[in-house]
């Protein structure tokens, strides 16, 4: 399953104060903790860490059909490669592994997370509203299984977790949106969906 | 500390993070953090500290890890409160 969390480092800045005492010990672990504060900027690895830790448990959340929690310990992130542009890295939830990858700039970091590694995603981030991202997932996919853009609903299921439907069935569910302060994103993986395409 | 007396605290501290602010008129016992009040999942940290810090109290992981309603934050204060 796919999970995705977009963060608006201006309005995170002024939102949080991830410095204020007890803050850190709450969300990260001691070695996240070391990866943070041995950083040259260590307002960025606090949110891609927290942005990681986010889309993780939405992935985890979808494939176990869990609860929400709150609970930040239990997603153990590990950055694997780390440029000034992105960064790829893994996440541990009660002995399952996923996958992420960002896509950091100075305006916003974007996380998408899959259980498969580097199965490919298709990412949109844009500055807007999340009608519009919603709209332009519909279009993509639409466009990518050759069908009507308007046959395809979105909805969510009891957890509250989104997916699209066709003709009153599943149609798409590894997708995931995300918003914060300016921006509004998808990941969608397209890899294998075939197989998880259900259709009547 | 009785119910009522822990939910007016708890409106205060919850103020200064909500986003939706038609749904904070109607804070009870049944309001929902997130879906409710659309507080921002980082300021539930914040949120954790200062009920910490009000109520003079530690809540470990496995408490903070249900504290979705104010229901919720309510019965973890009064158990933590008991057990000192």
């Amino acid at each position: 399953m796919i999970g995705n969390d977009v963060i608006d480092l201006e309005l995170a800045g002024s939102q949080s104060n991830w410095r204020r005492k007890g803050f850190l010990q709450k969300v990260f672990s001691p070695a996240e903790q070391e990866i943070i504060t041995t950083s040259t900027d260590e307002d960025k690895l606090v949110w891609l860490l927290w942005s990681m830790k986010e889309a993780a448990y939405k992935a985890h959340q979808r494939e176990f059909q869990l609860p929400r929690r709150l609970n930040w310990l239990m997603q153990e992130c590990s950055i694997l490669e780390m440029t000034s542009g992105n960064a790829t890295g893994t996440i541990e939830i009660e002995g399952h592994l996923y996958s992420s990858s960002s896509e950091i700039t100075s305006e916003y970091i974007h996380t998408s997370v899959e259980k498969i590694p580097a199965s490919g995603f298709k990412n949109v981030i844009l500055e807007g509203s999340s009608s519009a991202v919603k709209k332009l997932l519909i279009t993509k996919v639409a466009e990518h299984f050759d069908v009507e853009p308007h046959e395809l609903q979105l909805k969510k299921d009891a957890q509250g977790m989104p997916f699209l439907s066709r003709k009153e069935c599943i149609f798409l569910d590894r997708f995931s949106f995300s918003g914060h302060g300016r921006f509004s994103a998808y990941s969608l993986s397209l890899i294998n969906c075939e197989t998880s395409v259900k259709q009547s | 500390m009785e119910t009522k007396e822990i939910i007016y605290c708890l409106k205060k501290i919850v103020k200064p993070y909500v986003q939706n602010d038609l749904a904070f008129q109607d804070f009870g016992q049944d309001t929902d953090f997130i879906k409710d009040l659309e507080i921002n999942s980082a300021n539930l940290v914040d949120i954790v500290l200062d009920v910490e810090d009000e109520f003079n109290i530690a809540i470990d992981n496995d408490s903070m890890d249900n504290m979705l309603t104010v229901n919720d934050a309510v019965e973890i204060i009064k158990t933590k409160q008991k057990e000192q």
